[in-house]
């Protein structure tokens, strides 16, 4: 329908009490959508001093030395724990989740407002470490330095560990509603790639998260009782921690990434117009991605483990570049031949597919044993990894949040001035990290406060200060964002039920949406991706 | 779709599980009295794994359930083994750099602070 | 009987059958993040027992495998109670129900006061984890031979305390569910949380089945 819903979830009730202890996913997932916003702004302005500071080579022009090591790691532990892991799965999951498969809610709501307030005093202890002044560790608090500096460790650390059950408790909410909730008509093989992005997320926070709460636990034992397991001095072993600390945080790469990938596959069938290519395939590989994810976390380790441990991990690493591979040129055939169009939700998966693309490359690069051992530790991790994460998830994430925004809000956002930040996204985005790639493998060393004095200072200069511009070109383009997006909340142009003219589940039932998600029990009549079929009117001109 | 209704296991099947719970405990005590080499984990883990599977099986209701949660409990032990057994891989080759293993810590280690006492000593 | 039902049906679900179905698959997906826990502590115990056999097979020696052992026929039988105590709600038998969750919760303290007994002995003997290793010699504290034996008490108390402290959440769920029982909540139309609660504490079991051989049945 093309009217605005007037009574729909946001305003059925309007009592606090409505909001703090709803168990609607929708307004748990708005809850969370603005929580993880603000943490990218907070991380986003660490980093944006960070590389003020690496303006020049000397140090100390905007932040001292403790102060700088403390930066990174908080941008590194907010950005990671904080904003992204929860970002898709939390935020845009919740809200569209139970929509999609036609149900009125997720399997255990209680247990989702749980899952809510657990990320809010997870975060809250987060902010208290912050205020006793931070972590100096990485956010990969590695021993022994993590188990010996005088930092906030603990109470980080213990912050990490409440977070973790927030992802845990999201993951078996959504492992069980994709179960046993689906409408019926929506089998396994017609639901949305989206959902099966999200199972097999879900899948890995269930198997991986718990690993990282034993991790943190063992971390605040070493420092409260010295009980000295990655000490060795105590006859420990600190390379111990980083395997425990990796059998979490790879597979939590991919918990940030697949998600993104489902929005992907989405959007592309959306604004080509066309059913997806290679539906089983792209469905098989989320999980193929999900298992071999769980074997290659020693390949943050190569310098660090036995070769024979390295030989395995980077085998099995070359082959889990494969089921990406394998989305990547659906994703491109799903393109050929379609009816494109440019909107922004579709500019942001055209930067998705060239951005991921390098990411992913890159990452085959860091995969080989020999080029990892210069690589490692050097700026070119750096670009890889935000390629990949902020390359690939955030946009994929903002990619998300315009393509269900009017179902969000019931209103359009701004076209113009949203294709005008996607652009300048993507060019402040390739500004930024490129310099990274090319001063990481000239050997520009990573979480170094001052590059004065190294044989390379000249050219990293130069390079550091392409880097520093971009990150401004990045944070002018949020910041427009931000105006346009909060302008369309109450101004924006009604956009009705379907201005996408898609297909799935939640553009038949009106914008914003009803507080139990349909005003009439849907009616499963065809796949979600079934443009050949079936022509979906579009409620805007 | 849906599996036996709220199924009730007879009472005979509890009390054998029961039963062989308890011979199980008693067989890998006495088992551990004896010397098998390396054999002996193996074998107190095999009867460890046995009672569990009783335990999942009959008290924890699997042999009659929907078989999606034995896939998931069975797919946990999958990655516990993945997980130890690739991380015992990288350790067990660390032998040149980590000489150390196995040897005394460090004298300087805190541990030593604390003296060895005997009953003589108070 | 179709009160009980309706009372407890949470209305996003399309019957009981199915709200029923999920809770108990919703605890089985919970129960693989306890396993996936206690795997890296299995998993350092692996690496420190491979690295330093014969410490191990010294240090556990400290231990009494008489009260590892009645604590592993404790927790074996507290299952068995908490089985039965299902099976009396679904033949509609509260009372037997009720005295076989009293059984279980008994149970459950009897394993804590036999914990409580062993840790103070290791108290009194020094066998404490890592930097707290002051051992002391006596006839009732054996001496332990070998390289750095305060990391097999590092593991011992880490492991058997997180145990400890899932014994502990099980009785306060135990003793919940007999104050809902006695109220007269649960009927055979309905007692998902006695199921619930009967999972998490057959998990409790499971992990000390393993948790008794590996620590206390070393060569």
């Amino acid at each position: 329908m093309r009217e605005y819903l007037e009574t729909n979830y946001l305003n059925q009730e309007t009592t606090i009490k409505s909001w703090l202890l709803t168990m609607d996913h929708k307004r748990i997932g708005l809850m969370y959508l603005f929580a993880i916003m603000f943490f990218f702004t907070i991380g986003g302005c660490l980093a944006l001093l960070i590389r003020l500071e690496l303006l020049t080579p000397a140090g100390g022009d905007v932040l001292d030395r403790d102060t700088y090591n403390v930066f990174y790691t908080l941008h590194g532990a907010i950005m990671i724990f904080m904003f992204i892991i929860p970002s898709v799965p939390a935020a845009m999951g919740n809200l569209i989740l139970p929509v999609m498969l036609g149900t009125k809610d997720v399997a255990f709501p209680r247990l989702n407002l749980a899952s809510w307030y657990i990320y809010v005093i997870g975060s809250c202890i987060g902010i208290y470490s912050i205020v006793a002044g931070g972590v100096d560790t990485g956010w990969t608090f590695y021993t022994p330095y993590s188990s010996t500096t005088d930092t906030a460790v603990i109470s980080m650390t213990f912050a990490v560990f409440v977070l973790g059950f927030s992802s845990i408790f999201t993951g078996i909410n959504f492992i069980v509603t994709v179960h046993k909730m689906r409408a019926p008509g929506i089998t396994w093989f017609k639901m949305p790639l989206f959902i099966w992005s999200l199972y097999a997320t879900a899948l890995i926070q269930i198997l991986a998260t718990p690993v990282i709460a034993v991790t943190m636990l063992l971390l605040i034992m070493e420092r409260t009782f010295q009980v000295g397991i990655f000490d060795p001095t105590m006859g420990g072993d600190p390379v111990l921690f980083q395997h425990f600390f990796w059998f979490y945080s790879h597979p939590a790469v991919y918990i940030m990434i697949l998600p993104g990938m489902g929005i992907i596959s989405e959007i592309i069938s959306t604004f080509s117009k066309k059913k997806i290519f290679g539906y089983a395939y792209i469905a098989a590989s989320s999980m193929a991605i999900a298992l071999f994810g769980f074997l290659v976390w020693g390949h943050h380790m190569f310098t660090s483990e036995s070769e024979l441990a390295a030989l395995v991990f980077s085998f099995i690493t070359y082959l889990t570049a494969l089921p990406s591979g394998v989305k990547i040129f659906n994703w491109l055939a799903t393109l050929y031949k379609g009816k494109i169009s440019f909107e922004a939700p579709m500019l942001y998966a055209i930067n998705f597919l060239l951005l991921f693309a390098i990411g992913g490359l890159t990452g085959i690069f860091l995969g080989t044993l020999s080029v990892d051992i210069m690589l490692h530790d050097t700026y070119f991790v750096v670009a890889h990894f935000h390629y990949v994460m902020m390359g690939g998830t955030v946009i994929a994430f903002l990619g998300g949040l315009h393509y269900w925004w009017p179902k969000i809000w019931g209103r359009m956002y701004s076209e113009k001035w949203a294709r005008v930040s996607a652009i300048l996204i993507f060019f402040g985005f390739n500004l930024t990290f490129i310099p990274q790639f090319i001063m990481g493998s000239q050997g520009m060393p990573r979480r170094y406060w001052q590059y004065d004095g190294l044989a390379n200072t000249e050219l990293f200069h130069f390079y550091h200060i392409l880097s520093t511009a971009g990150s401004w070109m990045i944070a002018l383009s949020f910041v427009i964002m931000l105006i346009y997006l909060m302008h369309s909340i109450k101004n924006g142009k009604v956009s009705g039920s379907n201005p996408w003219g898609a297909l799935t589940l939640e553009w038949q039932t009106p914008s914003p949406m009803p507080a139990h998600n349909f005003l009439e029990e849907p009616k499963i009549t065809h796949g979600p991706y079934a443009y050949d079929e079936v022509e979906a009117e579009r409620t805007i001109d | 779709m849906t599996e036996n209704k709220h199924h009730i296991i007879p009472l005979r099947v509890y009390i054998i599980v029961f039963v062989i719970l308890l011979s199980m405990t008693a067989l890998t005590v006495i088992t551990a009295q004896y010397d098998f080499g390396s054999f002996n984990i193996i074998l107190a883990l095999m009867i460890a794994s046995f009672k569990s599977s009783l335990v999942l099986l009959f008290f924890m209701h699997l042999y009659y359930d929907n078989k999606i949660n034995l896939i998931f409990i069975l797919g946990s032990v999958l990655f516990l083994a993945i997980f130890i057994g690739i991380t015992m891989i990288d350790t067990n080759q660390r032998t040149t750099l980590y000489e150390i293993r196995g040897k005394l810590v460090d004298e300087q280690a805190p541990i030593y602070d604390n003296p060895i006492t005997t009953d003589s000593d108070h | 009987m179709s009160n009980e039902k309706t009372q407890y049906f949470q209305h996003h679900f399309v019957d009981p059958q199915q709200q029923h179905e999920a809770s108990k698959f919703g605890m089985w997906a919970f129960l693989v993040t306890e396993v996936l826990t206690f795997a890296g502590f299995f998993c350092a115990y692996a690496i420190f027992r491979v690295w330093s056999p014969e410490m191990f097979i010294n240090a556990h020696r400290a231990l009494d495998v008489v009260m590892g052992g009645t604590n592993t026929v404790v927790l074996i039988t507290s299952s068995l109670t908490m089985a039965l105590a299902i099976r009396y709600i679904q033949m509609n038998n509260n009372k037997a129900a009720i005295i076989n969750l009293l059984l279980t919760l008994i149970f459950a303290g009897t394993f804590l006061v036999i914990k409580y007994f062993e840790y103070e002995h290791k108290f009194h003997c020094g066998h404490l984890p890592g930097a707290f290793y002051s051992p002391h010699i006596s006839p009732d504290c054996i001496s332990i031979e070998g390289n750095n034996p305060h990391i097999f008490f590092s593991i011992y108390f880490m492991m058997t305390g997180l145990h400890g402290i899932h014994v502990i959440a099980g009785m306060v769920l135990i003793t919940w569910l007999i104050i809902r029982t006695t109220k007269g909540h649960f009927s055979p139309a309905y007692y998902t949380p006695v199921e619930l609660v009967g999972l998490f504490w057959h998990l409790v079991d499971l992990i000390w089945i393993f948790l008794f051989p590996l620590l206390y049945l070393i060569g």
